[in-house]
């Protein structure tokens, strides 16, 4: 009956890093749903191409580290860097932007750190730092929708033919538009981001056609982006829902966020700022206060470095998306904030139970009361 | 669904609730798996062949053994005592002998046991009839004490201190809250529930005297809101007392101490802070309803009841000689269980010490008896993500994923820090951990280390002090023969001329002048006899003073490492 005696506890729960990650990758379900709806299959082909080449790069790497190599590709861990970076890569980018950007985020972003858990950055930013620093020109092809060009009513993102112009626009030399009777003049129907035409609108002669006020449901406008952003914040919600993340990084993010828009914005006028509705839905803002910045590897541990943290990011988050001269800033943000992240974790811990608040200010070491 | 069950039992035992509780937010809820035992009633367990009864009460307290070998027992005589404390015989029969014995720790370690061969006969000692007494009135509270500690009564719940000493340390302070611990959060330990689904009453018995011998101005029942049968029964016992029965949300790790506490005063204790400072009393209830039996039956403690439960047998709940071999019990349950066996653990499956044998006693602490039939199946471990789940569930509000950064690096400064010494152990971390990291094993390798590390200190302190002492010693004696030896040059000086030599450093390295040699050889001959008398003299004082300094600074090192 012997053998090696186990200290207590001998009871686990059922949770794994395979199911937390799944719960990740279903939360980010909505928002796949309306960008799909909206902007055809562009989208899928990039998670595609970045799975594939985030799972090979994984695959790869734990052979040479001589690692279990289904150990680490059963965590998911790969699949949610993957998918993030899906996101920001724009549909119909060429097919090596998304493969290569995946493979930059799990080699340089997070093995060379020594894999899951240990990354200092947060992969797939990293990976798409690096793509948007390396290739700007496909990086920013969130191309001008071509109202001209392209009739809606003959033409649905969901359709067959765009299906097959998504294809060719990834795969250049499979050139099967020409099937379908469309010269391949047409190099983009995906359309811009809110936030692009809002800084065309403001530093050239293009009319702001971008309101305050756009429809929410007029399939035909180019809103396409607000119900990715409510995708995401429904899927962060049942994240939060879900105990995978806490309140304090979202909440904080928000609120900077959205106080500094308040703060710079002036009704009416065309200035760069833009209006906090656009700060927090025509952006980046969602997926990056409830999906990037909540990365848990490298955001801090404590309730206080969290918050901290939110803000710091919701400040670089502003500063660098209207004074800098990069079309988002959720990347440079986050990555500017995980440096700091080793830093507010050593100094700040939770008050520990028993501590009075004013025995956790003055002196974590001596406690009164009685020894036993 | 959970708060529509919560609500409905809300409702039905309203009187429970009357109190504004501050339940626990953190912790876990595992699946409690209690029914199972708790579908039968108390079952007897037959009378063991032999019985084991370790000498080692609580961690350091080694009873002196009052019977020989051969010597014939009663149930209920003393075999063993220290300082009025005493363990009793069980069950009637002959010592067989007094050796080693394996016991229930998780080293595995054996200790001094006094066996006892049975003679199926269980007849009680004469002694007891004379010292039950039905009115516990009529003695003194102090006097009540004595007879606790006569009847060897130690916590029945958790870490088994020796109830006088809680109780003679509590009445030093000026109790106003006594909290009875009827929670048994923990899954699968079922005893105290089911000890209250029949005894209820014996049970509130018991909290009446120790409400009696604490003066205490509330007295408080804790339990479950999931043991409905047991509530029932609680609240008709304490119906016409001022007993008050609360009931508090079904979490893991609610019956701990402090949390506890916290949970119905409202109040949080330190790190090794007394609930007595903060005028909390706690007791287990079976520890009250012992109490019971000692005082109006004059039963000393010698049986508990328990629950014997894992997938190797039958669940049930048993009323368990003190000493029984746990193998007895196992086979009580199912006639294979032992083959069926590969871990065997004392208490709940959160906090339970794994068994090395299975001819261990059941003691006193023996809530719950775990026969798994397979090895405990830890998941193999991974990286920590640091998800941060574990400090979500905390009870303690530490941050356990930065606690086991600091334990696996070695920082051990940053470790306590971060308040690794709060950690209860609970376990609540490992239970929710995706990465299947044992932290809770990391953790108290690292508080061993901060010991050691203290103990270090605490030596190294000791031995600098003594090292200055000495130095202080031997600078004192150079001046004094500095002195001398310039004042009795001084002396001679008068007589022929000789130079002054001040400096005792070239005095001794170079060889006196030849014109003062003699002199002086006769001289230091004289001083060297007194010397020598004075240095024995020193040497005798300091060897007791360092005799009595090391049995001073000895004493906690064997306490540490007792707890390691």
């Amino acid at each position: 009956m012997t053998q090696a005696l186990k200290s207590s506890p001998h009871l686990q729960g059922s949770n794994n890093i395979t199911k937390t990650m799944a719960y990740v990758l279903l939360a980010c379900a909505p928002a796949y749903a309306a960008a799909t709806w909206f902007f055809g299959w562009g989208l899928t082909i990039n998670i595609v191409l970045c799975m594939g080449a985030a799972l090979a790069s994984e695959a790869l790497i734990m052979r040479i580290r001589q690692r279990s190599i289904t150990e680490s590709l059963s965590d998911g861990s790969a699949l949610v860097t993957a998918l993030l970076l899906a996101f920001t890569i724009p549909p119909g980018a060429p097919w090596w932007i998304p493969i290569l950007g995946a493979m930059l985020a799990i080699t340089i972003g997070k093995q060379v750190y020594g894999g899951i858990g240990l990354n200092i950055f947060n992969p797939a930013m990293v990976g798409y730092a690096a793509l948007l620093t390396a290739f700007p020109l496909q990086m920013t092809g969130w191309q001008l929708p071509n109202v001209l060009t392209i009739d809606y009513e003959w033409f649905s993102p969901l359709s067959w033919d765009a299906f097959l112009i998504s294809i060719n626009l990834t795969f250049p030399f499979l050139s099967l538009t020409q099937d379908i009777g469309l010269d391949h003049e047409i190099d983009g129907f995906a359309k811009a981001t809110p936030l692009l035409f809002h800084k065309l609108a403001a530093h050239s002669a293009i009319a702001g056609q971008w309101t305050e006020q756009a429809s929410l449901f007029d399939r035909s406008s180019d809103v396409g982006w607000e119900w990715i952003n409510l995708g995401f914040l429904c899927g962060g919600l049942f994240l939060l829902f879900k105990r995978i993340i806490t309140w304090h990084i979202p909440v904080s993010l928000i609120v900077t966020v959205l106080a500094l828009s308040f703060y710079f914005y002036q009704p009416g006028s065309e200035a760069v700022y833009g209006s906090p509705y656009l700060h927090l839905f025509g952006t980046a803002t969602m997926i990056g206060a409830f999906f990037i910045a909540t990365d848990p590897v490298s955001s801090p541990a404590s309730p206080a470095g969290k918050i901290i943290y939110g803000i710091l990011l919701g400040i670089f988050i502003y500063c660098i998306r209207v004074w800098g001269s990069y079309l988002d800033s959720i990347a440079f943000s986050v990555l500017l904030a995980n440096g700091i992240t080793p830093l507010l974790d050593y100094g700040l811990r939770p008050r520990i139970f028993g501590e009075t608040p004013r025995s956790f200010w003055r002196d974590k070491l001596s406690r009164k009361g009685e020894q036993a | 669904m959970n708060s529509l069950i919560r609500l409905s039992r809300r409702l039905r035992n309203q009187a429970g609730y009357t109190r504004k509780t501050r339940p626990l937010r953190r912790g876990i809820t595992p699946p409690i798996n209690k029914s199972d035992s708790l579908s039968k009633a108390i079952q007897k367990l037959p009378l063991a062949k032999e019985l084991v009864l370790p000498l080692r009460v609580y961690q350091s307290l080694t009873l002196e053994p009052v019977v020989k070998e051969g010597e014939a027992v009663l149930k209920g005589q003393v075999i063993a005592s220290l300082d009025g404390f005493n363990i009793h015989a069980p069950s009637s029969g002959t010592v067989a002998t007094i050796e080693d014995r394996p016991y229930a720790n998780p080293a595995g370690l054996y200790a001094p046991c006094i066996v006892i061969n049975t003679d199926g006969m269980d007849r009680w000692h004469p002694s007891i009839s004379d010292r039950a007494s039905e009115n516990f009135n009529e003695r003194s509270p102090y006097a009540l004490i004595e007879l606790i500690a006569e009847a060897g009564i130690t916590g029945l719940g958790g870490a088994g201190f020796p109830c006088h000493q809680k109780l003679h340390s509590a009445t030093q302070h000026n109790i106003d809250t006594l909290i009875i611990n009827a929670m048994e959060c923990e899954p699968s330990i079922a005893a105290d529930e089911a000890l209250l689904q029949e005894r209820a009453t014996q049970v509130v018995e018991g909290i009446k005297i120790l409400q009696y011998i604490l003066h205490a101005k509330t007295c408080l029942v804790a339990i479950e809101d999931s043991k409905d049968a047991a509530i029932k029964q609680l609240l008709s016992a304490v119906e016409g007392s001022d007993i008050e029965v609360v009931i508090l949300p079904t979490r893991y790790p609610s019956g701990s101490e402090q949390q506890l506490i916290k949970a119905l005063c409202d109040k949080e204790l330190a790190r090794g802070q007394l609930p007595a400072s903060i005028g909390v009393h706690c007791q287990n209830v079976a520890t009250s309803y012992a109490i019971f039996e000692a005082i109006c039956l004059g039963r000393p403690l010698v049986s508990r009841i328990t629950t014997i439960t894992g997938d190797a047998l039958a669940s049930c709940n048993v009323e368990v000689l003190l000493g029984t071999p746990v193998v007895d019990a196992l086979e009580f349950c199912d006639e294979n269980a032992l083959e069926k066996t590969k871990s065997l653990i004392f208490g709940g499956p959160l906090m339970g010490v794994e068994l090395a044998n299975e001819l261990c006693p059941v003691n006193a602490t023996t809530n719950c008896i775990i026969a798994s039939q397979s090895q405990t199946l830890l998941k193999p471990e991974q990286d920590c993500i640091r998800c941060g789940f574990c400090a979500q569930v905390c009870p303690a509000y530490l941050l356990p994923q930065q606690l086991l950064l600091a334990s696996q690096q070695g920082a051990h400064e940053q470790a306590r820090a971060g308040g690794l010494q709060d950690c209860i152990e609970c376990g609540a971390c490992n239970y929710v951990c995706p990465s299947h990291i044992p932290l809770v094993q990391y953790y108290r390798a690292e508080k061993a280390e901060l010991r050691n590390l203290d103990a270090m200190a605490s030596r190294a302190q000791h031995w600098q002090q003594r090292f200055e002492n000495h130095q202080a010693r031997l600078d004192k004696q150079k001046a004094t023969a500095l002195d001398r030896r310039s004042r009795a040059l001084r002396m001679r000086a008068k007589a022929p001329q000789a130079p002054i030599k001040t400096d005792l450093h070239d005095e001794q390295i170079k060889a006196p002048s030849s014109a003062t040699a003699e002199t002086s050889a006769v001289l230091s001959a004289d001083q060297a006899k007194s010397d020598i008398q004075a240095a024995l003299a020193r040497a005798r004082a300091k060897k007791a003073q360092q005799q009595q300094s090391t049995a001073i600074s000895d004493k906690p090192h064997p306490k540490s490492e007792e707890k390691e």
